[in-house]
């Protein structure tokens, strides 16, 4: 019996739906405070006044801290964010002021006890105003900002960062004959996470050090963040985390954590900060709204000879994941195709709006969305067929990405048969009286965001293994499916006998979070070495006791056995005993980290990295219905194929690519994010932000793709976060196919479908990127690029 | 701050709930009796993951004040009664479906839906959208819940059902 490919159900579930899982929002410790921030009403402004005094002094409050009791800096890029605003506020949501109550009564008393008064400045809202050149700059002080990656960067003004791609010469080609030019301009909106558990965490000062029990995806990070936002030694915090209610990307950086810690120090009590819905709403770390303007250089014989983009990235008053993620618009955006020559900058830019950040597939999702607008775009203008431009023009072995980046596998190729094969007769597909049919396909290509994991495993003497990781269970399952697995597949027991013990970052070492469908590949390869490292030591054991050579042995069913000979056998229990005895107990240990991916030296600037780890391929294809009426789009037939690598859980998998789509489908169709001119988001909660419902999501068939190649453990890749990525292009496709007008804005809600239908998109150009190229960038090109840039 | 003590019988307990003029049920719940299965994923209404049953019929416990509960008889996922047996149905076709993802929506939709199928609100397949209206699922996409509810449905007996 082989624990992979097996559809085990999950340990946690039971308790989960009895409610008895208790989750970081629902701890209760003795003496426990209630704490809140407060936060800013303006999204620009100096604090002119601020008198915490009175509220200090009200019964039951225990601590009010302001900014200095946070003396760090936060980013990922660039450290540009404090915890708590220094004399001026730059978002509505900003923090000022951090308190801690006896009960949520009083906690909600002091806080409107405390006196501020900010002389409101008017804010720089949209990206169009942060980049006139008369605007104000919302951080006068961005040079003297540390930079935390080791990336030569181009920045300055309200450009926190700039990621380029140059590869041979773009003009030449665009002022060639024999080619059309196709331009297409997009906007999107932003996207809230809406984890239906909110941001959430507890501490406790014990023991001169902070514990702090919190809902996140990355421990570490915010054991370590903690510290630095303190000013305190990094291993003077333990973070622990219970299981999270869900987090797709919000939970990737620090939150409350500081603040409840700081209070805990403050105080000498645990302090439990829990997010509200509507604070979730105004300062969630949405997927961020873009502008993006494409232009491609089309040959007769339909290959694209060159393509030059330029992308806007609302990153909000602080830079947070923004910088990092300018570097994926190179390898989705301008992925999924061989291209010629290519020019790319894309920017991430400060305005006086909340921070985004991380959210599912990031920004692939819009840079797939453009992509393959664009492309079916290219086919209707140039009058040549989809299916054929994306069979031709797909990344094949040995084609080279934009960043020069060699890939390998026809995966694209394979999955567009698959998908093919899925597709219903036309009369398969029910479309409502006197509405418009459509259909649209997507190809997609992301990654696994690789990085450092470490595992150990105690194979204890009752034949059971406790793996010890940093490993978070956000939801997906992978710590209780997936890796319970592999540890079993590599020791030979069942899944069943493999606890994954919860996260704690004085029990496992370091690790990047889960999250970027790393968790299964990362932790999934650390916890398949360590397994490798004490089934050794197992095997030793048992060749002594059974006084067979080691190589002569394998384990399965939980027995060691001679090879050939499984009349011969020994319980995993009785040698892990054996061995106990003898010379103290079985453990493994195990770490992982990316192998790195070469590219062309001279191609990419400003980029965290340069190509993809174990890219990953998808292709999704739906149909659609829209009344002419209304503008709505039902969606009536979804498809996925996804290449998996290998699948260790199939079910598990299925059930990412259903919540996944569900996701994208909100994206594509339904959740819109708007900001007013004072820079407020109007959406407050689930009323007025419309979340996919179970009658709008239909059943997606999908078929996991297997065998392509990947360093993952048994040849896996990641499989959790890939699902969202093409919904929204796909649906975009479908619904330009039922109208027969392109749509070039997300969401695609219905005043925007039926504003397509009346051919608004055909012409439409966002004004502020109508010039050329070299007018966005920050910084001497050349220097970056090297002398091939021209 | 007044605080004033009402009689809730809880899952068959009689219960003494210190309460103040705005606290919701849910509050008083989870903060008073620890009742943590009672999850708030928005305090407004509007995604079902508080619901109990309160006097037999479901109601979202973070709009219901504690104060208009007193001398009533709530029940959450984790009481005893008469819709147990049914609940714990429905909880085992979700984990058998594998529709459990972060969870945070299953005690409420467990809740709501012993509830509906109780009262025959929900009586076909076609019901069950209709019905989890109110319940937002972020991580599942929903399929795997329908059909666990489903499957529960065609287990029961026929008066609880229509007739095909
Ligand atoms: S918490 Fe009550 S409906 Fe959301
Ligand atoms: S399982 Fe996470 S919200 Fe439903």
């Amino acid at each position: 019996m082989t624990a992979l490919g097996m559809n085990m159900r999950r340990r946690d579930a039971a308790d989960k739906a009895a409610g008895r899982t208790v989750y970081a929002s629902d701890v209760i410790k003795p003496r426990m405070l209630h704490g809140a921030v407060l936060r800013s009403g303006v999204a620009s402004g100096v604090i002119t006044h601020l008198d915490v005094e009175l509220a200090r002094s009200m019964p039951g409050v225990r601590a009010v801290l302001t900014a200095e009791a946070f003396p760090g800096l936060y980013g990922v890029g660039i450290a540009d964010h404090p915890w708590l605003a220094r004399g001026e506020v730059r978002y509505v949501g900003e923090p000022i002021v951090a308190v801690a109550a006896d009960s949520p009564l009083i906690l909600q008393a002091a806080l409107a006890a405390i006196e501020v008064m900010i002389e409101e400045r008017t804010p720089v809202v949209t990206m169009a105003e942060a980049l006139d050149p008369d605007a104000p700059i919302l951080h006068p002080d961005w040079a003297e900002y540390e930079v935390l990656v080791d990336v030569d960067v181009a920045r300055g003004g309200n450009v926190a960062w700039q990621a380029t791609v140059v590869r041979g010469d773009v003009d030449e080609v665009f002022a060639r004959t024999d080619v059309r030019i196709v331009e297409s301009h997009f906007r999107v909106g932003r996207q809230n996470q809406a984890s239906l558990e909110t941001r959430a965490c507890v501490a406790t000062d014990s023991d001169g050090r902070l514990v702090i029990e919190t809902s996140t995806q990355v421990p570490w990070s915010v054991r370590n963040w903690t510290a630095k936002i303190l000013g305190v030694d990094s291993s003077s915090v333990r973070v622990i985390v219970p299981p999270v209610g869900g987090g797709f990307g919000m939970k990737f950086e620090v939150g409350l954590e500081p603040y409840a810690a700081a209070l805990a120090r403050a105080t000498g009590q645990p302090v439990r900060l829990v997010n509200s819905r509507m604070e979730e709403m105004a300062t969630a770390l949405c997927r961020e709204n873009a502008e993006i303007r494409l232009r491609s250089a089309i040959t007769a014989d339909g290959r694209i000879a060159a393509r030059e983009g330029v992308v806007l990235m609302d990153c909000g008053a602080y830079s947070g994941e923004q910088p990092f993620l300018t570097t994926m618009t190179a390898h989705t955006l301008f992925g999924n195709y061989e291209l010629g020559s290519v020019r790319l900058n894309s920017q991430a830019v400060y305005t006086n709006t909340a921070p985004t950040g991380a959210f599912r597939a990031c920004n692939g999702t819009y840079g797939t969305f453009a992509l393959e607008r664009h492309t079916d775009e290219i086919c209707r203008q140039l009058d040549l067929d989809p299916e054929d431009f994306r069979a031709c023009n797909v990344l094949k072995d040995q084609s080279l990405g934009s960043t020069g980046q060699v890939f390998s596998g026809n995966v694209h190729h394979e999955l567009l048969e698959v998908i093919a094969g899925m597709r219903p007769a036309l009369d398969e597909v029910e479309v409502p009286a006197g509405w418009l049919r459509g259909r649209g396909t997507a190809v997609g290509t992301w990654f696994v965001f690789v990085g450092p994991s470490a595992a150990t495993i105690n194979l204890n003497a009752d034949g059971s293994a406790t793996l010890v990781t940093a490993g978070v269970e956000i939801g997906s399952g992978s710590t209780v499916q997936a890796i319970p697995q592999i540890v079993a597949e590599v020791l030979g027991i069942s899944p069943e006998s493999v606890v994954v013990m919860q996260a704690d970052t004085d029990a496992a070492g370091y690790d990047v979070g889960v999250g970027g469908g790393r968790t299964t590949v990362s932790l999934g390869a650390a916890a398949q070495e360590a397994a490798l490292d004490v089934r050794g030591k197992l095997l030793d054991a048992a060749s002594e006791l059974m006084e067979v050579s080691p190589r002569d042995l394998e384990v399965r069913d939980g027995r060691v056995m001679v090879v050939g000979d499984p009349s011969t056998t020994r319980s995993v229990a009785e040698v892990a005993s054996y061995a106990q005895a003898q010379y103290g107990p079985l453990i493994g240990n195990g770490a992982f980290t990316t192998r790195g991916t070469e590219c062309q030296s001279g191609c990419a600037a400003g980029h965290m990295i340069d190509a993809l780890d174990i890219p990953i391929f998808t292709v999704h294809e739906c149909e659609v219905a829209v009344d002419p009426a209304t503008g709505v789009v039902r969606v009536l037939d979804y498809r996925v194929a996804q290449d998996v690598g290998r699948a260790i859980n199939p079910d598990a998998i299925r059930g990412q690519i259903q919540g996944g789509v569900a996701q994208g489908l909100g994206y594509a169709l339904s959740e819109e994010i708007t900001i007013d001119a004072r820079g407020c988001i109007e959406q407050r909660g689930f009323g007025d932000y419309r979340l996919p419902l179970a009658g709008d999501v239909p059943a997606v068939r999908s078929e996991l793709h297997e065998g392509a190649p990947s360093y993952g453990p048994f040849g896996a890749k990641g499989a959790g976060e890939i699902p969202i990525l093409n919904v929204a292009a796909a649906v975009g496709n479908a619904i330009a196919d039922a109208i027969g007008e392109p749509i070039s804005e997300l969401p695609m809600t219905p005043p925007r479908v039926l504003a397509a239908m009346r051919g608004t998109y055909r012409q439409f150009r966002l004004d502020h990127l109508n010039e050329p190229w070299h007018f966005y960038v920050v910084g001497d090109i050349d220097a970056q690029h090297g002398p091939r840039a021209r | 701050m007044k605080r004033d003590l009402i009689e809730v019988v809880v899952n068959d307990d009689l219960r003494y709930l210190p309460c103040s003029g705005l606290m919701s049920l849910a509050e008083a719940l989870r903060d008073e009796l620890h009742l943590t299965s009672v999850k708030i994923g928005c305090s407004e209404g509007t995604c079902g993951s508080c619901s109990v049953i309160l006097d037999g019929e479901p109601v979202l416990a973070c709009l219901t004040p504690a104060v208009a509960c007193d001398g009533r008889s709530v029940r959450t996922v984790d009481g005893p009664g008469e819709l147990e047996h049914l609940q714990r149905e429905l909880r085992e076709a979700l984990c058998e479906a594998d529709a459990v993802q972060c969870g945070m929506c299953i005690p409420g939709i467990v809740v709501l839906a012993s509830a509906l199928i109780a009262q025959g609100e929900i009586r076909t397949s076609e019901d069950i959208p209709q019905a989890l209206v109110g319940s937002i699922c972020r991580c599942s996409g929903y399929t795997r819940i329908v059909s666990a509810i489903e499957q529960v449905l065609v287990s029961q007996p026929s008066e609880r059902r229509s007739t095909p």
